[in-house]
């Protein structure tokens, strides 16, 4: 296990509004009850992951100007990549048992396909292109520190973004 | 100073009201417990200048703005606007709508970057900075939208 995730694992706790979405932690998983309860969200979640494939898969149809604002169509290879993403991120969170929230699926006028998680406090915004992915984060309470950057489908560097966001 | 008239076309003063019309229909916004979020793409532009409409040469109907019979419309006042600055590795750009009028529009107006971006990243924190500021006003007109009712 990599230094990121044992970090996660240990000292992973969930602010109040996302306790509706949190599973046990691993000390909890040989808990019969707390096992069940696991089983339960897993299976909501993989109801989740489905519907924000459905929206991706949707974004195929999007006509240019679907915006109003001419806007190209999204690209097809951004919006295969924004699945490669899901995926590596929905597995980060499966292994370190800790929480997933589905985004708001939309797309940049380039074509690009944005994912975006609101919080309280933080937004984490993905752009996926066909050829790069990039971030921005910020927190609600200082938002001239915005922070941006590039990332690739590694999952430890999407989940460590992961973490930032939720935690 | 400048006068917040019909007169004085070329130049947004401070206290104007500039509209902006949003689809409703893809996943431009949406209600996080409740809460009125905005996507960065609800001020999308390909020339990183997003499109406003400047209230006071619409009549103060934000209706006139709508792009479509559905869409919803924000309202963002110009010195907002221009309290917005978005720093890049290289440069701090601050947000300055511009009077921009167009043939079939003459209320037609722009938020520019001063200085222009470079390439898209400034641009991508500007769109998320005045999204974050469209959620401060909420909706002047709310959009028709099944899904949120």
């Amino acid at each position: 296990m990599t230094r990121l995730a044992t970090a996660a694992l240990t000292r992973f706790e969930f602010p109040p509004y996302l306790t509706s979405f949190a599973r046990s932690t691993p000390g909890q998983a040989n808990n019969k009850v707390a096992g069940q309860f696991d089983a339960e969200l897993i299976k909501i979640d993989r109801g989740k992951l489905k519907q924000v494939y459905a929206k991706l898969d949707d974004m195929k149809t999007w006509h240019a100007n679907w915006d109003d604002y001419n806007a190209n169509k999204p690209n097809a290879k951004a919006i295969k990549k924004a699945e490669q993403f899901i995926k590596e991120l929905f597995e980060f969170t499966e292994q370190l048992q800790c929480a997933w929230l589905s985004p708001n699926i939309t797309a940049s006028s380039d074509g690009e396909v944005l994912l975006e998680w609101w919080g309280k406090e933080k937004d984490l915004t993905i752009y996926l292109s066909a050829t790069e992915i990039t971030y921005i984060k910020v927190k609600h309470d200082d938002i001239d520190n915005m922070e941006d950057g590039n990332l690739d489908l590694n999952k430890n560097i999407i989940g460590s973004l992961w973490e930032w966001f939720i935690i | 100073m400048a006068k917040n008239t019909h007169s004085n076309i070329e130049h947004i003063h401070d206290t104007e009201q500039l509209y902006r019309s949003i689809n409703p229909n893809k996943n431009l916004y949406s209600y996080v417990d409740g809460k009125l979020k905005f996507s960065s793409a609800a001020f999308n532009d390909r020339k990183f200048e997003p499109s406003v409409d400047r209230a006071i040469l619409r009549d103060n109907n934000p209706h006139l703005t709508k792009m479509t019979e559905s869409a919803g419309v924000v309202a963002l006042d110009a010195l907002s606007i221009r309290e917005i600055s978005v720093d890049t590795p290289d440069i701090s750009h601050q947000l300055d709508p511009k009077a921009a009028p167009t043939r079939g529009n003459k209320a037609h107006a722009i938020i520019t970057g001063v200085p222009s971006y470079k390439d898209e990243n400034g641009f991508k924190k500007a769109k998320k900075k005045l999204a974050l500021l469209a959620e401060k006003n909420g909706w002047c007109i709310e959009p028709i939208n099944n899904e949120f009712g």
